[in-house]
């Protein structure tokens, strides 16, 4: 179930996250459901990862426990070197300011707070200095400029996403956990968002793994991997929309 | 002003990118107290603003001086300050226990878990 794509044993420096033998259950005796069963896999350093599989095969789960949002059961989850399994609160949630960057399907934005403010909220959390440089270049390159007083009720659900985008990225994260963030847009809006995830794999090393149900998003990605009943059933690298479909007829999904 | 559907999902945001629970804590309590003393001041202002204005209308039944209790109003703003931070206690606790993956689901439900 390792699911590496370079060559050899992963090491460290390629790794941006992996699970090692996750779980995750709810109820007990009877009415046990698994929504994790034993997963170990590996989201490369500078790669842009899918995640795919039918509602309920455990996709959000596993995001959830490797982003630090969730518990697991049993198992490790490792962000970079560090096993966060081990941490308590306030560490964890200092992980997720400091090495996580989230892009949620919707209502990504805190209703009081500018654009602006939104994309500097890690930053300010931290009590750290903003970058203003790679803050306006991050604006730049999302065209956020004229939006930055605006409140997300005066922004359109691309431009929100978009501010989401950027302040995922505003801290550099270890990795960017998206779930579905093309959900709620229409496909001129989505195009340019996967396109934006792309190119900052390619030019600023950005790690990124998407849950998605939509396999043309899902070719965005370096590499795919498919979750059903709690487990990686299969993954493709290199995948394009046609690959994908034929890849989810195998597996069932 | 936020819904409750508002107000937990954005918690669960805060939460979800960084938000310590001390820091929620600390921001339920200011908002509380930012809004009391608000209130309080908006008091002191009309009340003070009417007492002059009684006062001054009963110059002719011999009432020449007006003192307005500075120190006294300065107390009560005090007091209303501690109030609204006593009223948050309980709320900023809770708000710091939300579960952030259940408020962030809150409207995804489909696609949390099983």
């Amino acid at each position: 179930m390792s699911a590496a794509t370079a060559p050899g044993p992963p090491g460290p420096e390629v790794r941006a996250a992996r699970s090692v033998e996750l779980r995750k259950t709810y109820g007990t005796g009877q009415a046990i459901v698994r929504a994790l069963d034993g997963v170990s896999v590996v989201f490369d350093r500078g790669r842009f990862t899918a995640v795919m599989g039918p509602s309920g095969s455990g996709k959000s789960t596993l995001m959830h426990c490797m982003a630090g949002l969730d518990r697991p059961t049993s198992g490790q989850v490792y962000v970079g070197d560090l096993d966060i399994s081990t941490l308590d609160d306030t560490a964890l949630t200092q992980m997720r300011r400091d090495r996580i960057g989230f892009v949620f399907q919707s209502f990504n934005l805190v209703p009081t707070l500018t654009a602006g403010e939104d994309i500097t909220l890690p930053v300010d959390l931290a009590g750290r200095k903003v970058d203003r440089e790679w803050f306006t270049d991050l604006v730049g390159q999302l065209g956020l400029g004229d939006r930055l007083n605006h409140q997300p009720s005066e922004m359109s659900g691309g431009q929100q996403q978009r501010c989401a985008c950027a302040r995922a990225l505003i801290n550099r994260p270890d990795l960017i956990f998206a779930d579905e963030p093309t959900g709620n847009l229409d496909s001129n809006s989505s195009a340019g968002m996967l396109s934006f995830l792309r190119r900052s794999v390619d030019e600023f090393g950005q790690s990124i793994v998407m849950v998605t149900h939509d396999p043309r998003g899902a070719s965005y990605a370096d590499r795919v991997v498919f979750l059903a009943d709690g487990n990686v059933v299969n993954e493709l690298v290199r995948p394009t929309p046609d690959s994908i479909l034929e890849r989810m007829r195998i597996v069932g999904t | 002003m936020l819904s409750v559907f508002e107000r937990t999902r954005e918690i669960g945001l805060l939460r979800a990118v960084g938000m310590k629970r001390r820091q929620v804590r600390a921001m339920i309590r200011s908002e509380s107290v930012i809004l009391a003393v608000f209130g309080a001041v908006v008091g002191i202002v009309v009340g003070t603003a009417l007492g002059v204005a009684l006062a001054w209308s009963l110059k002719a039944e011999g009432i020449t001086q007006i003192v307005v209790p500075v120190s006294s109003l300065t107390a009560f703003l005090v007091l209303a300050a501690l109030l609204g931070l006593v009223a948050a206690s309980w709320r900023a606790r809770r708000a710091a226990k939300l579960d952030v993956l259940a408020a962030i689901a809150v409207e995804l439900g489909a696609s949390r878990g099983p």
